[in-house]
């Protein structure tokens, strides 16, 4: 039986114990904002990489949120690979639109539903059942030094990978880290993504007064949600312009090569505006037009406002404090601590202020060379293990600290998407799920990259 | 003293008894809590005062009806309301709320100022006249309700049943408050409100910021929407809102620019450095008075949680209220305000609205104006600052649009009073000052009114 044959029928033998394996991970939680369930994930998955013999350790820094780091395999091996993904999830709110309880996994219709199934602690669980897998199936032979990186603060942007990496950075040093995260392609072929857009979040609060007064005092006392929304009409007007001064200076226009890679993505727009519910989106243009936008064009949107009173029974007053929290996501070119200073300045010198800013994170955006032999293989495992030609992505829609692995230790970096599709993963979002499918061929998927990793080299 | 002044004066502690049973009765309308038995303890105070009183059933809480009726004379309606704000947080008051204590010459307990202890005053003023001459120098009717807290839901359908039984000549009562400075005041309006909710929906569900470059934003849409509705100067920007906007006679800008204020004080107390610019001028009350304004009371969408969560949110909200001086209409403005975000491209706004009051202002020339002055002056010992209206808004339409009676309103509590937080109170002196310059307005009314 050849290696691809021989996992699948390891894993298919033990699909229920890998599933409810998983399920008990996902109970945990591991909210980061909250660090609710955090500590619990962390013994987890320090005793699930201990069963495998790969000697984990959980590395602390004050105030953050643990790594978890293991290694094992073949400790001869000239070529050691590192597989990085997080543990922590996203906060679950709106708890009442979920059909069932966010960290109670449920199976329905072949998917498991729980907040982090896709994002990430399937993606991650899947690699550690692969390296299983792959044990199983090799034994002795298993070919490489596999490492594994689990970090507990993604969805909070990742505040401390960058001290966890220059303090470890000995440990975590291989030939290539591959990031696991998100999911297949919406028509079900493999994904992988060459690289991320930059990311830096903003919060700006507005302070007026030192109480929250009765709106019969309107004529004369400032308001702070008034004060807010000028700002942010100052900071991006109706038709999607963003004002902050310079702040399209550094983006570079797509090149050529990139723009023909877009051919070869699949993407729907009415399928699109079907899945997301929408009329018209903001692009004015076909298909292409909005694949150039979603991965060239950067963004500062609004994720969350909040001021005053908004309970059911009216109540008129004057807010004395209201707070918006951006995000701004960074394209080719656009250095992250530059626009910081751009987006700073451009709050604090408004003539609707003052205002407090913090702003914080600055990814910037990474793009690996697609003839890079590791994207290669891992294109070519993809292909063979699903029988399906790979989305190749040059760069993800979305921001991670991408840019970070390359900085500190020296090697290239690509993500693979190994959870349910994007559009119906509902990462982020209410009923968050993975298909048990995707789940088990991302293990299979894996262990082939594992095992085929010597070929490269180190 | 005259006669009914010495009456208080005599039967001061057991009036101040009957306030304490009125207090103890709770009567929070909002949760059904004592309404019904305040009502009746109400109208059981009325009747032993010689008023012919009589309970109205509503949809939700009983109006209190009475009327003492003396042929051929004025008619004077009083209105007030009976029921209370929750009291909660029950743990920030010193005492009890439904058990009245005396403090440092206040009357401590919830309702106290709002509105039972202001309300009372007139029952009272209403025994020392019987008592002291035998009969009232005018016929006096009482009209108090039970849902003021809640928006007043049924006064409106109720004034509208029943104009015959509630005919006066003019309305008057006692709320809000008396000037910092203890100088009197002689409320002549309230401005009117447009409260609505503004909801944009874009999407069925919150994604992944990432599709930020697609699928439109509602929390982007709102503030887009909100930043149309005021200029810089803090204009309206709605066409045709100020376009009904009675500009303020000669004699009513003369008596808002004596208002006194200490603009530092008041900033200190508002705790803001410093005041909006001010439209025409800088006087606070003159812009407090005259100027309608747009507010944003609440704003939300999305996530804003500690730490960052990057969605795209699918809804975004805003509570918006509208405060209207004369004569602007509520329902109009509504429809002005619809078309205008409308014609900006923003035709995915669903409304929702809490509250439609119309604005109400009795002329400053009326006749009653000098009698009520006089009436108030004889007892506080200095004349009343005239607000041809304030910022506040309330029922007073009901009376000047519906009923087409005058209204005036004399406040007696405090500005101190915590009217709708812990530790509300009710000034002692100010409750039986209260009770005297009802008695004085009724002999000014009997003997003056022509």
């Amino acid at each position: 039986m050849d290696l691809i044959a021989s996992l699948r029928s390891y894993v298919n033998e033990q699909k229920e114990r890998l599933v409810d394996e998983l399920i008990v991970f996902l109970r945990k939680g591991a909210v980061s904002t909250t660090r609710e369930g955090i500590e619990e994930s962390v013994a987890f998955l320090r005793d699930h990489l201990a069963r495998l013999n790969f000697q984990p350790r959980i590395l602390r820094i004050e105030e953050a949120n643990p790594v978890v780091f293991g290694e094992g395999g073949n400790p001869s091996s000239s070529v050691a690979l590192c597989i990085y993904g997080h543990y922590d999830v996203q906060a679950p709110d709106p708890l009442s639109e979920w059909r069932s309880d966010p960290f109670e996994p449920v199976i329905r219709n072949g998917l498991i539903y729980a907040r982090g199934a896709t994002d990430d602690k399937g993606n991650l669980f899947a690699n550690i059942k692969a390296a299983e897998a792959l044990l199983h199936v090799l034994g002795e032979r298993f070919p490489v030094r596999l490492k594994f990186m689990f970090e507990g603060e993604e969805e909070i942007g990742s505040p401390n990978l960058r001290s966890y990496l220059e303090r470890h950075g000995e440990l975590f040093k291989s030939d290539v880290t591959i990031v696991c995260d998100r999911g297949i392609h919406e028509s079900g072929r493999p994904q992988i993504f060459l690289g991320n857009k930059g990311l830096v979040s903003v919060r700006v609060t507005s302070k007026r007064g030192i109480r929250d007064v009765h709106s019969g005092h309107a004529p004369l006392i400032p308001s702070s949600a008034w004060d807010l929304v000028h700002l942010l009409h100052s900071l991006k007007d109706e038709r999607g312009l963003i004002r902050i001064p310079g702040y399209y200076d550094s983006v570079a226009p797509p090149s050529q090569e990139e723009l023909a890679l877009l051919d070869s993505i699949p993407f729907d727009l009415q399928e699109f505006k079907r899945k997301y519910g929408i009329e018209k989106t903001l692009v004015d243009g076909d298909e292409k037009e909005h694949l150039k936008a979603l991965l060239f064009s950067p963004t500062c949107n609004i994720s969350g406002i909040q001021g005053g009173w908004m309970g059911k029974k009216p109540k008129t007053i004057i807010p004395s404090i209201t707070s918006v929290q951006l995000d701004f996501r960074l394209v080719k070119k656009q250095k992250g601590k530059e626009i910081k200073e751009k987006i700073a300045r451009a709050i604090e010198t408004s003539p609707f202020g003052p205002f407090e800013v913090d702003v914080r994170g600055e990814f910037e955006e990474y793009r690996l060379d697609p003839q890079n032999p590791w994207a290669r293989l891992a294109i070519d495992t993809a292909r063979e293990v699903t029988g399906k030609e790979p989305v190749v992505w040059p760069l993800l829609d979305g921001s991670g600290p991408l840019c970070l692995f390359p900085k500190y230790l020296g090697s290239p970096t690509f993500i693979i998407g190994l959870g349910a599709p994007f559009e119906t993963a509902n990462t982020h979002a209410p009923n968050e799920n993975i298909g048990i499918d995707h789940y088990l061929t991302g293990i299979v998927q894996m262990a082939t990259l594992m095992a085929r990793a010597a070929r490269i080299g180190g | 003293m005259s006669k009914p002044d010495q009456f208080v004066e005599i039967h001061r502690n057991r009036i101040l008894e009957e306030l304490f049973s009125l207090l103890r009765q709770p009567s929070i309308s909002t949760r059904d809590e004592g309404v019904k038995e305040c009502a009746e303890l109400l109208a059981r105070s009325m009747t032993e005062v010689g008023i012919t009183t009589r309970i109205f059933e509503t949809e939700r809480h009983p109006i209190v009806y009475g009327e003492m009726l003396r042929e051929g004379k004025p008619t004077l309606l009083i209105y007030g309301h009976y029921d209370v704000q929750p009291p909660e947080p029950l743990e920030e008051w010193s005492s009890p709320p439904f058990e009245p204590v005396i403090r440092g010459g206040k009357i401590y307990g919830r309702g106290s100022s709002d509105n039972k202890a202001q309300l009372f005053t007139y029952v009272k003023a209403v025994e020392a006249l019987v008592q002291s001459f035998g009969s009232l120098p005018l016929s006096v009717k009482f009209l108090f309700e039970g849902e003021e807290e809640i928006g007043s839901p049924s006064l409106k359908p109720f004034a509208m049943n029943n104009r015959e039984l509630l005919r006066s000549d003019l309305v008057v009562y006692s709320d809000s408050h008396i000037h910092e400075s203890g100088r009197p005041l002689l409320i002549l309006g309230l401005k009117g409100m447009l409260y609505v909710e503004l909801r944009i929906r874009t999407s069925p569900r919150d994604q992944h910021s990432m599709r930020a470059t697609s699928i439109p934003n509602p929390a982007w849409r709102l503030v887009w929407a909100l930043s149309a509705l005021k200029d810089r100067t803090n204009r309206v920007r709605i066409p045709h809102f100020y376009d009904k906007v009675l500009p303020p006679t000669p004699l009513e800008r003369e008596a808002v620019s004596q208002i006194p204020y200490d603009e530092e004080a008041l900033r200190h107390h508002f705790g803001v450095k410093e005041f909006l610019p001010g439209r025409e001028t800088r006087h606070y009350y003159m812009n407090l008075v005259f100027e309608p304004t747009c507010n944003i009371a609440g704003i939300v969408s999305g996530y804003i949680g500690s730490g960052s969560k990057t969605v795209l949110p699918s809804v975004a909200s805003a509570k918006v209220d509208f405060r209207l001086v004369p004569k602007q209409d509520p329902q109009e403005i509504f429809g002005q305000l619809q078309n205008y975000l409308n014609e900006e491209g923003f035709e995915d706004i669903e409304y929702g609205t809490h509250s439609m009051i119309e604005p109400s202002r009795t002329p400053i020339d009326h006749p009653a104006v000098p009698l009520l002055r006089e009436a108030v002056s004889r007892v506080y010992g200095q004349s009343p600052l005239i607000f041809p209206n304030i910022g506040g808004s309330g029922p007073n339409y009901i009376f000047t649009e519906i009923l087409k009676t005058p209204c005036f309103v004399v406040p007696h509590a405090t500005h101190d009073q915590n009217n709708h937080a812990p530790n509300e109170s009710m000034d002692l002196e100010g409750f039986f000052k209260g009770i005297r310059t009802g008695i004085s307005i009724m002999l000014q009314l009997g003997e003056g009114w022509r």
